[in-house]
């Protein structure tokens, strides 16, 4: 069963087409790896899903429906879309709390969810102070609040260090055993070879290779796939 | 909406910004009260203002407790242009993805926080005009209306400014342009309108403001310039600037309705 769906999804930006004519599925309880080179559209596509663009054409559902549509999209949906999103002269705890008061999320949650991403340490320091690695982690904390059971998440892996990676990694595994969906983009192919059951590959805005991760590899590490489908001898 | 607007309460409660603001209102209250009653006293010879026994001048004074409106104004910018500055609209707009109920939660937060503002300084105000005025033994009592006007305007001129600031902060992202935009609107090309154009000036928000406060203040000059000042009456005034928050909440919301979030 598809939980998120990409119907003939087109974005430009003038004429520039950033996503051109994207269709895809993204399967329940599985990890889909979205990938493609910088400025293959990766990025808008997972706008237009988390209803922060407007689709030039075609649709992004989520279990069916426009995100702009979720009732209660913080239970439904976990999104991680960029690092930065923090007011820096707040504290970790507090910018939770500012994302959990829309929800009417409790602050045990937070406190949960600081110790998921190990971070209870560091929660009342300003973000001003935290590493990358660090915002990586509270943007995931963000995700993890209304304890959803789709994960948007566009390049979490950014700035964590080979321990962070590898605590990602196991994390995203845990979430998907306990049945969640996760559509995560990454440049870290090498390290997405282990953690992902299916991909979709996009070139020029289009795509290319979808299916689960051995069907695509056929024998070949991610990383030679992905290479020998956007570059082609 | 009421846990966005908790939401968005929380954000004014937890920022530095907005308590600096909030003393830089109360700031400029008591320096746009405290001295004029010396100011006055001092220009008799030049400007037949009359002298502080006129309790219209003494109201004049008091009435000026309602000059930090610019902060409001300020307030309401960063509300929204905030948001794209600290990049945190990305996921304000992914908790609450209905952006007419993300734009109406701020507006009405922007809008009683620029009332907190304006009633706050306005009271500092009044107590600084009191001690200034207290050093004038011949310096008449105000009338005693002059306080509620005084309140009900700035009160008014909070929440609407602040409202003009959400809807400048949503058509204008950058926080620094949009601020800086406000005040040459405001202390430049608005004064400069009214000074040369009064008939459109009177209907400008400064000269809105004024207007509800209700404030007479006429005098010449010793070279002769009249520098009476003609305002709308107070509920023309007061309606006038509601239609600018609702014409400019509007814009607001429909320009975040057609827009990409980054």
């Amino acid at each position: 069963m598809a939980v998120i769906e990409f119907r003939a999804l087109t974005k430009k930006f003038g004429q520039n087409a950033a996503v051109n004519n994207l269709t895809a599925e993204v399967e329940q309880g599985r990890i889909t790896g979205f990938f493609g080179p910088n400025g293959a559209g990766k990025s808008t596509a997972l706008r237009c899903v988390l209803g922060l663009a407007s689709p030039t054409s075609g649709e992004a559902l989520i279990d069916g429906v426009h995100y702009r549509e979720i009732k209660d999209p913080l239970r439904k949906v976990g999104a991680v879309l960029d690092s930065g999103g923090f007011n820096h002269g707040m504290t970790g705890r507090t910018s939770l709390k500012i994302v959990a008061a829309t929800a009417g999320i409790k602050d045990a949650r937070i406190e949960e969810v600081l110790d998921l991403v190990e971070l209870t340490q560091a929660a009342d320091r300003r973000t001003k102070g935290y590493s990358l690695g660090m915002k990586q982690r509270l943007s995931l904390a963000v995700a993890l609040l209304g304890d959803p059971e789709i994960f948007v998440l566009d390049e979490p892996s950014n700035g964590l260090d080979p321990i962070g990676i590898a605590w990602l990694r196991g994390f995203l595994r845990k979430l998907a055993d306990e049945g969640r969906s996760i559509l995560v983009s990454s440049h870290q192919l090498a390290e997405m070879q282990h953690t992902v059951d299916d991909v979709m590959i996009i070139n020029y805005g289009k795509l290319i290779a979808e299916g689960p991760i051995a069907d695509v590899a056929k024998g070949r590490s991610l990383e030679e796939a992905f290479l020998q489908l956007v570059m082609p001898k | 909406m009421i846990r966005l607007m908790k939401s968005e309460y929380l954000k004014l409660l937890y920022s530095r910004t907005f308590w600096g603001l909030l003393v830089g209102t109360i700031g400029l209250a008591i320096l746009s009260t405290a001295p004029l009653p010396y100011v006055y006293h001092d220009l008799q010879s030049r400007v037949n203002f009359g002298s502080l026994t006129n309790p219209d001048l003494v109201d004049a004074v008091y009435s000026r407790s309602a000059e930090g409106y610019i902060f409001a104004l300020i307030l309401g910018v960063l509300v929204m242009a905030g948001e794209f500055r600290h990049s945190t609209a990305v996921a304000t707009f992914l908790s609450a993805p209905k952006r007419i109920s993300v734009l109406g939660s701020k507006l009405i937060v922007a809008a009683i926080g620029g009332v907190f503002y304006m009633l706050v300084s306005t009271g500092f105000g009044f107590a600084s005009s009191a001690i200034a005025l207290g050093y004038y033994a011949d310096a008449a009592d105000p009338h005693p209306e002059v306080f509620i006007n005084t309140l009900a305007a700035a009160a008014m001129a909070g929440a609407v400014l602040a409202i003009l600031g959400v809807a400048l902060g949503t058509l204008i992202r950058s926080q620094m342009v949009a601020v800086v935009s406000s005040l040459l609107w405001l202390f430049i090309i608005e004064r400069l309108i009214t000074l040369f154009l009064p008939d459109i000036g009177k209907y400008l928000p400064t000269s809105l403001i004024a207007g509800m406060m209700s404030i007479k203040v006429q005098g010449t000059t010793s070279t002769g310039v009249n520098i009476s000042t003609d305002y709308l009456d107070a509920i023309p005034a007061t309606f006038i600037l509601i239609g600018y928050a609702a014409a400019f909440a509007a814009l607001a919301i429909s320009t975040s309705l057609r827009r990409d979030i980054d």
